[in-house]
């Protein structure tokens, strides 16, 4: 069986093996082939050593070492002005005199092939490196068309967004959605009423246990006040922490306060998100229409937040100046407005206009109303004592 | 197949006819679906609508509009990694050609979900050789013919390439070579440069 060798003359060797090194006894790179002599040009006839750094599996610098250990598989680096990582089996020839090296780029084949121009004809019609440059440009292709594509989608959805009417998160119809919806009431003037939900301490809930905390408690929120409407009234969410609810038919203003009170109560109930509990508070102004009057869904949006806003510090003593923009807004649209955002809720608000809830334990909510002709406005505000915020 | 054929004819007429005359087509082949994402459709139907509009509006036949479409897949440089692709195949266009029959495997290699159509290169000992492309889509001979000649001169090669009409399924090509090194041709690094996506 060891003598059953053939021999191969240079020509075929090359073609067979465009990357092979014979070293003869002295350590001479004796002869390349085309594509190694193309990387490592000059190599030929030199100590092979000097340009080839046989790493692993451990160490070779010598001929007398590489016939020690050969046949074996090796990591060599080609060192000089544009270093190169190859892989190599390394056999003796010629009754061991002699070593030949076949060596191959491994998964560097893109670099190589870059940095020295190589072409088709630089590879043995057997290597598969030609086709692996193939799948690596046709994987970049496919990408970069891929990555096109997302970009057509991430805009389309985009685009989809800012069309749509839901709320991703609580899954609500959105302000669009709700104008919609509003609009459509006053055209066919029913009666409805507009509650402007604005949610107090969401803020903290926020920056102390993060927004995934805060995500679940407006998610809870919107089933909260979905519970206390009924089927044709609507929740919208319609900002960060506000939400906005049409309650349908002439509603009395009992039936009203009832619900606002209610809901208040509901939403400062505390909040358990995995294993953090906390509160929050809620403010609500509310306006309504009897379907008579001709104020726009804009108008009852604002005075419904007119109402919100005006409690908003909580404080019965508001400024007039800091009211002022707001009653240029609003007088615009409703003299009767502006006569009741002037008549403060005072220590002894007058009767006919204002009412007081009866002073209770705290937290609580105080609230007023006023009614004549088709709008009635009522805020509610629910007060609570801080810190809102306790750890369970 | 038919989306990547779809995308193929949008970035052809886009690119050689501009992108109105796109839109135009895009709304005449599929009126009201606004925003036209050939890559996500993916419909037969939607291939020969988007040639029925084109016809009408560029007002050539759609065999003409085919080859037209194989050309401009070798040759504009919007489609360059796809010239890229086919070059792979051999270092002269007689090489390429024998690489032919590979094509569908390569390709299916690389992605593999996709269904190209067969391909058989026959060689009658003289300069002509047969392509047949199995053509489930009629059109398809035609898209290999300017697709092929597109190749030709991107090798330099002087040749003849006919499409000979259907049969029994298949399109038939004819391809005569006269001179392969006719013109110097395009440049083909193995290495792509950098620059190109």
């Amino acid at each position: 069986m060891g003598n059953a060798g053939i021999s191969l003359g240079q020509g075929s060797l090359a073609r067979l093996l465009p990357m092979h090194a014979v070293i003869g006894a002295d350590g001479n790179l004796i002869q390349a082939g085309p594509t190694l002599e193309r990387i490592a040009p000059g190599c030929a006839g030199r100590p092979f050593f000097e340009r080839f750094d046989i790493r692993r599996p451990c160490r070779i610098d010598s001929i007398e070492a590489l016939r020690r250990f050969a046949p074996l598989d090796l990591r060599v680096r080609l060192t000089g002005p544009a270093p190169l990582d190859l892989r190599g089996v390394a056999v003796l020839i010629e009754g061991g005199s002699r070593a030949l090296l076949n060596l191959s780029f491994g998964v560097h084949i893109r670099e190589a092939v870059s940095k020295n121009a190589l072409s088709l004809d630089d590879f043995a019609a057997t290597d598969l490196a030609v086709e692996m440059l193939y799948l690596i440009e046709a994987k970049d292709a496919a990408m970069a068309e891929n990555n096109r594509l997302i970009q057509r989608l991430e805009a389309a959805r985009s685009d989809a967004e800012a069309l749509s009417a839901t709320d991703p998160l609580t899954g609500l119809p959105n302000r669009r959605a709700l104008e919609s919806d509003m609009k459509q009431l006053v055209e066919l003037s029913q009666p409805f009423a507009v509650m402007a939900i604005d949610l107090d301490f969401f803020k903290e809930v926020n920056d102390t246990h993060g927004h995934s905390a805060g995500d679940a408690v407006l998610v809870e929120t919107a089933g909260r006040l979905t519970a206390h409407l009924d089927t044709g009234d609507i929740l919208a969410r319609i900002g960060g922490d506000e939400f906005l609810a049409i309650v349908r038919g002439d509603q009395s203003e009992a039936r009203l306060d009832r619900l606002a009170r209610a809901m208040i109560d509901t939403l400062k109930r505390p909040y358990a998100v995995d294993d953090i509990r906390c509160r929050i508070a809620a403010s609500i102004g509310i306006s309504q229409t009897d379907g008579g009057g001709d104020d726009t869904a804009d108008d009852l949006v604002a005075l419904a937040d007119a109402a919100l806003y005006d409690q908003s510090g909580r404080d019965a003593a508001v400024s007039r100046s800091a009211r002022a923009p707001l009653l240029d807004r609003l007088s615009l649209r409703s003299p009767l407005l502006e006569k009741l955002m002037l008549q403060r809720p005072s220590p002894s608000p007058d009767p006919s206009l204002c009412s007081l809830p009866p002073p209770s334990p705290m937290p609580t909510s105080i609230s007023w109303s006023v009614k004549r002709g088709g709008v009635t406005m009522m805020l509610y505000s629910s007060v609570v004592s801080r810190p809102a915020l306790k750890r369970g | 197949m038919h989306r990547l054929a779809s995308k193929a004819i949008e970035r052809f007429v886009s690119d050689a006819y501009g992108d109105e005359v796109w839109s135009e087509i895009a709304d005449q082949a599929l009126p009201g679906e606004g925003a036209f994402e050939p890559m996500i459709l993916d419909d037969p139907w939607i291939t020969d609508a988007i040639l029925d509009a084109a016809e009408a509006k560029l007002g050539k036949p759609r065999e003409l509009i085919l080859e037209d479409l194989g050309g401009y897949l070798v040759s504009h440089h919007r489609s360059e990694p796809l010239r890229r692709l086919l070059r792979f195949g051999g270092t002269d266009f007689r090489g390429f050609l024998w690489s032919l029959e590979d094509l569908p495997d390569r390709l299916r290699l690389a992605f593999s979900p996709i269904n190209v159509p067969a391909l058989e290169l026959h060689e009658f000992g003289g300069r002509e050789m047969m392509i047949l492309v199995e053509a489930r889509y009629p059109g398809t001979g035609f898209v290999l013919t300017g697709l092929l000649r597109g190749l030709a001169d991107d090798y330099g090669a002087l040749a003849t390439i006919e499409h000979r009409g259907n049969f029994r399924g298949f399109g038939r090509v004819t391809v005569a070579i006269h001179d392969p090194k006719f013109a110097e041709g395009r440049p083909f690094d193995l290495a792509r440069p950098a620059a190109t996506s």
